[in-house]
């Protein structure tokens, strides 16, 4: 027997089936994602730059909106995605943070390559990292100052200041005062128990200033197509009983499959006058119920409008069904299917409707409403592009307010927490002997990324303020933070630049679990994508998803 | 000798393209290699201390975790006899949950003892034989080193121990943490025999944001989804369930409405609507408040549902639909009408609440134990959710594999090392060839302690040279590997309550060694060509390149 010849390579996987195993994977993940901090890092903070991005199908966006630059960037390396998924998170969790927990990510990352580097086992560093993220958001939870939101003049001015800390770092910071404003109110108009923010309604009007936006309590919405007659109809009501149907108010077929036959000219005409009765017995129905603004979901024709209009009232028909939705939060009563019995608790009512003219377009407005849970903001400014990024930023606004009216703590911004944290870690750190002392320190020096990025990107000397920081923070000031007026140090919480403090903690959470997730990875293995041999991915087989998530159709049977 | 025997060669026997190996050198040694090499692969996540793996399948889907049963199957194995390996940590997974990297691992160890064997001169057979009669020795010092029992498992104290393990093999660090969630999902499922326990009773749901330690157990189950209608909570209500969409019935055969007059013409359209609302009233009367549908509903049929106050929820999937029964005890139907009485689940509190962005309802019984618990899960990532899901998993079937036998052996390679040490002694004792086998067999058990030690960046010969000693010492069964390498790399299993299920164990010894003995027994690998037509993905001719 011929044994111990040379090795002869046994394939064991697919062809093209790419994989690479090792501490030089975890480098290569490692580097990965510090590729993609290093891309989004110059946005963080007021002084931030924005990063304007074109698709694949050519569409502009200009953003400063952490999730949503990672969202358009399209990355494909399996490891970088978890940065993408933790700004997502990030953003629909606390709505703002989201830069910031990717460049901390990315630190964390870049503090532990040194340590792989050198050899040291991922699992510890991990350890180590989730230890310290632990401390951190207890301390978070103990220096954060929790605001007395009994009394109403107060709270206000409480939450002005977080919107307006949120709002600096965005594109609209230079109007700040007037946003915040605008959010805080639109906030305080929902339902203090639910918060829900969807039924903030937010409408873009390109065209007039930025301070021509403005704040509808209650709902409004572009006109809709309409039908002649509707110039008669009147475009203003005080206390109007208010209709909202899902009813195609049309001369129309009322079954699809429906078929006459008729023996006699005389039942011809009968026919046609009967389909001509069923809807001129809906109007009638409508018209009896008192209502004067009738909205529908379903198009109201031409017959309907006429018919409306010399009633003197006022109709709208295919309002988005969104719209509609806040409609009726708004005014009270239900979305009706059906024109017969229609009760009187079925109607809403607002103090004033009106139809105007807001820069090129005509608004319906429904103001003033008895169960006001919603509000509308109606977005002014320049470019399409602009209004975008104002809306995201009012986005991210909003949820800040929410948070910080839910939670009630608030800690400063401007680097001032992440500072007393790394403080407060690194002194830990002294206490402990043994390697964990090394990670807990090197999470204490990611921290001051964030005060860091903030001069950089402010143009200051980064060196020499976190060393002021530092100094102030070991004399006991907590709360001192990069000030970017004055380019030096000041005590950020005087200077009423807050934050909730979940937003904080949300963020070195996700960002810790992401850091240590990668760090847990040491092989990726790459199977080349199938070709598929049939249509694209748009009709696949039923059941398909499902396979696909399995994987190869070898289902578990669970 | 003027007779000639046509010889009947390879390729005249076969058509062009086949490829044929034997002998012991062409097919076990290769089989062997292949396995090896990917028991290379999943090494390294053994243990607490196992490295993830990402792995992206053929579809572009991103996998990442450390669980041996989805990195093996998710890698697409090509080859023959790598491919039994994929089968039987399939197996594994399925029926225990556990100890699929075992499998895996064990099964590569006990094949390159073999290769060696086959080098030293034994053949493929006797290797076998030998395996075998081991086999039957380590099921029954599995018996004698029974370490503890779970008394009960209806006490939250007593499954934790069992599940910690599982689940630190694949979230180390948070092991506490999700074994405490596990166990009390279990405990609201539980039903009074817990031989009836059914794994399909705990779900898991998923949500992005926020972090693993906000993630809860809610009695009943979560919908990730809102009601339909204006209604979004019911009280101690009657519960309907569709299987169909609610709408007007329509008929399969083609049919067409015929009016003949206009008198019918109007009552017609009056009708449709008549007739719902008689049906919703009909269904009210009868006392329904939530109506469950895996359908779309009508327009006119939500609107007459919304003036009775009834709730409506959709649930696309049939699966949940039929979970969703069996909690409120409703039978589907497969028409919209009355149901019967006994038709009718009841349900105490319906209700839809916001966890973290998203807003989910719950249907929820009251009354201590529930039919279903649901484990709503946080995090940041979705590939660490998913890892999440299937650590959970795992842990779940712990208790499957519990109520069938109940006893544990001590974990953290404390087990193996004792199977290694008396497997030894036992082929010392046995006369002839198969001594080496048996030998062998045993020394196999030690990869698990030095893929532990190895994994957490110990020094395996010291560890296991450590090991050896303390094994041979009065009561040093219970010594392990120590990944925290606090002291000199080995702890005590029983007082760090570092526990495997026994089933587990027997059942992953058994798989990987039936593995072996079927690859040994192999002497000869025929491949057809393959045959024509649109290729595979990336087939590649020379598959085990010569």
């Amino acid at each position: 027997m011929s044994l111990g010849g040379p090795q002869i390579p046994v394939i064991v996987l697919k062809e093209g089936t790419d994989d690479s195993q090792g501490r030089g994977q975890l480098l290569s993940n490692i580097n990965a994602c510090v590729a993609v901090q290093d891309t989004i890092r110059t946005t963080l903070g007021p002084l931030g730059a924005d990063k304007l991005m074109v698709d694949d199908r050519g569409e502009v966006v200009i953003s400063n909106d952490g999730a949503t630059i990672m969202k358009l960037l399209d990355i494909v390396h399996p490891a970088a995605k978890t940065l993408v998924d933790i700004a997502r998170a990030q953003d629909a969790e606390v709505g703002d943070g989201t830069t910031s927990v990717v460049v901390f990510a990315g630190e964390l990352l870049r503090e532990a390559r040194t340590f792989v580097e050198d050899g040291v086992s991922s699992h510890l560093i991990i350890r180590g990292y989730r230890k310290a993220a632990q401390l951190a958001v207890n301390k978070i939870k103990e220096i954060a100052i929790h605001l007395d939101l009994s009394d109403e003049g107060k709270l206000r001015d409480l939450l002005t200041k977080c919107a307006s800390t949120a709002m600096n770092s965005k594109l609209i910071r230079s109007n700040s005062t007037f946003f915040t404003k605008m959010v805080v109110d639109a906030v305080l108009t929902l339902d203090q128990e639910d918060l829900n923010e969807n039924m903030i309604g937010i409408k873009k009007v390109p065209g007039g200033a930025m301070e021509d936006s403005l704040l509808v309590k209650g709902v409004a919405f572009k006109k809709t197509f309409s039908y002649a007659g509707f110039e008669q109809q009147p475009k203003f009501f005080k206390n109007p009983k208010i209709l909202c149907l899902d009813v195609e108010l049309e001369l129309k077929a009322e079954k699809d499959n429906a078929e006459v036959r008729v023996d006699k000219v005389q039942e011809y005409q009968n026919i046609v006058d009967a389909e001509w009765r069923i809807i001129f017995s809906k109007l009638e129905a409508i018209v009896a119920t008192g209502a004067k603004v009738v909205l529908s979901k379903l198009p109201i024709g031409d017959l309907a409008t006429q018919y409306f209009a010399d009633r003197d009232i006022f109709c709208a028909g295919r309002v988005a069904a969104d719209d509609l939705n806040r409609v009726v939060q708004a005014v009270g009563g239900s979305i009706q299917s059906t024109c017969s019995n229609i009760e009187e608790k079925h109607l809403g009512t607002c103090d004033t409707f009106e139809e105007r003219q807001i820069g090129g377009d005509r608004f319906n407005l429904f103001e003033g409403c008895p169960k006001a849970k919603t509000c509308t903001l109606i977005l002014r400014g320049g470019a399409d592009q602009f209004i975008a990024e104002v809306e995201r930023s009012l986005h991210d606004a909003i949820m800040i307010v929410k948070h910080a009216l839910k939670n009630n703590l608030v800690v400063a911004g401007g680097g001032a927490c992440e500072m007393e944290l790394s403080k407060y870690l690194r002194d830990y750190s002294l206490t402990i002997s043994g390697k964990q002392q090394n990670f807990i320190a090197a999470f204490a020096r990611s921290l001051e990324v964030i005060p860091r990025q903030l001069c950089d990107n402010a143009g200051f000397d980064s060196t020499n303020i976190l060393n002021k920081l530092r100094m102030q923070h070991a004399k006991g000031e907590m709360w001192a933070g990069v000030d970017m007026d004055s380019e030096g140090v000041a005590n950020n919480f005087e200077k009423f630049v807050w934050e909730p403090s979940t937003v904080k903690s949300n963020a070195i959470l996700s960002a810790t679990e992401a850091a240590t997730l990668i760090l847990s990875v040491d092989e990726t293995i790459k199977n080349e994508p199938s070709q598929q041999p049939q249509a694209p991915q748009g009709a696949l087989p039923p059941g398909a998803a499902n396979r696909i998530m399995r994987g190869r159709g070898r289902g578990m049977p669970r | 000798m003027a007779l000639r025997v046509p010889k009947a060669s390879g390729p005249q026997l076969f058509r062009e393209g086949y490829r044929i190996m034997q002998g012991v050198e062409d097919a076990v040694i290769r089989n062997c290699n292949a396995i090896r090499e990917l028991s290379e692969i999943t090494r390294t996540s053994l243990g607490p201390n196992g490295k993830n793996k990402i792995v992206v399948n053929h579809l572009q889907q991103t996998f990442l975790t450390n669980d041996a049963a989805t990195i093996i199957r998710e890698l697409e194995v090509i080859h023959p006899a790598a491919k039994l390996v994929v089968d039987a940590t399939q197996q594994q997974e399925n029926e225990l949950g556990d100890a699929a990297n075992f499998v895996v691992v064990f099964t590569g160890e006990l094949l390159a003892k073999a290769e060696n064997m086959i080098r030293m001169g034994l053949t493929p057979l006797e290797i076998a034989k030998g395996y075998e009669m081991a086999l039957s020795h380590t099921m029954e010092v599995l018996e004698e080193i029974c370490a503890d029992k779970i008394e009960t498992v209806e006490s939250e104290k007593e499954l934790i121990k069992a599940i910690r393990t599982c689940i630190s093999s694949k979230q180390y660090g948070n092991e506490d943490f999700l074994s405490d969630l596990v166990a009390k999902a279990i405990l609201t499922v539980l039903p009074k025999d817990p031989s009836k326990f059914n794994v399909d009773n705990i779900r898991v749901v998923k949500i992005m944001g926020s972090s693993l330690y906000n993630s809860q157990v809610v009695k009943g189950m979560v919908f990730p989804r809102e009601p339909e209608g204006t209604v979004t909570r019911s009280k101690e209500a009657k519960v309907a369930v569709f299987s169909c969409p609610l709408d007007i019935s329509q008929t399969e055969t083609k049919g067409t409405v015929l009016l003949h007059n206009a008198q019918e013409m109007l009552d017609f359209s009056k009708g449709e609507e008549n007739l719902i609302e008689s049906h919703i009233k009909e269904i009210y009367d009868a006392g329904v408040r939530v109506v469950v549908t895996s359908g779309n509903v009508n327009d006119l049929v939500l609107h007459y549902l919304n003036r009775f106050e009834i709730l409506v929820i959709r649930v696309p999937s049939k699966f949940e639909l039929r979970r969703l029964c069996r909690v409120v005890g409703a039978t589907p139907l497969a028409r919209m009408g009355v149901p019967m009485p006994e038709e009718m689940g009841s349900v105490d509190v319906v209700e839809t609440i916001e966890i973290g962005g998203d807003r989910v309802t719950v249907f929820r019984q009251v009354e201590d134990i529930t039919r279903t618990a649901t484990i709503v899960l946080r995090g940041a990532t979705k590939t660490y959710l998913d890892d999440l899901e299937r650590a959970i998993d795992d842990g779940v079937n712990i208790v499957k594999a519990l109520v069938k036998d109940n006893r544990l052996i001590f974990g953290a390679g404390a087990s193996d090392m004792q199977l290694c040490i008396r497997l030894i002694s036992v082929g010392e004792k046995t006369p002839g060839i198969y001594q080496h086998a048996i030998k062998q067999y045993g020394e196999a058990f030690e990869v698990v302690p030095r893929t532990i030690s190895e994994n957490a960046g110990l020094d395996p010969t010291d560890v296991i040279s450590k090991l050896y000693a303390a094994h041979h010492k009065e009561n040093g069964e219970s010594i392990g590997v120590d990944v925290e390498c606090e002291n000199d790399g080995t702890l005590d299993a029983k007082e760090a309550g570092i526990f495997d299920v026994l089933l587990a164990k027997k059942s992953a010894i058994r798989l990987a060694t039936e593995t072996v003995l079927t690859v040994l027994n192999v002497d000869q690998v025929v491949m057809s060509k393959p045959a024509g037509g649109p290729k595979p993905p990336g087939p590649n001719p020379h598959w085990d390149d010569d």
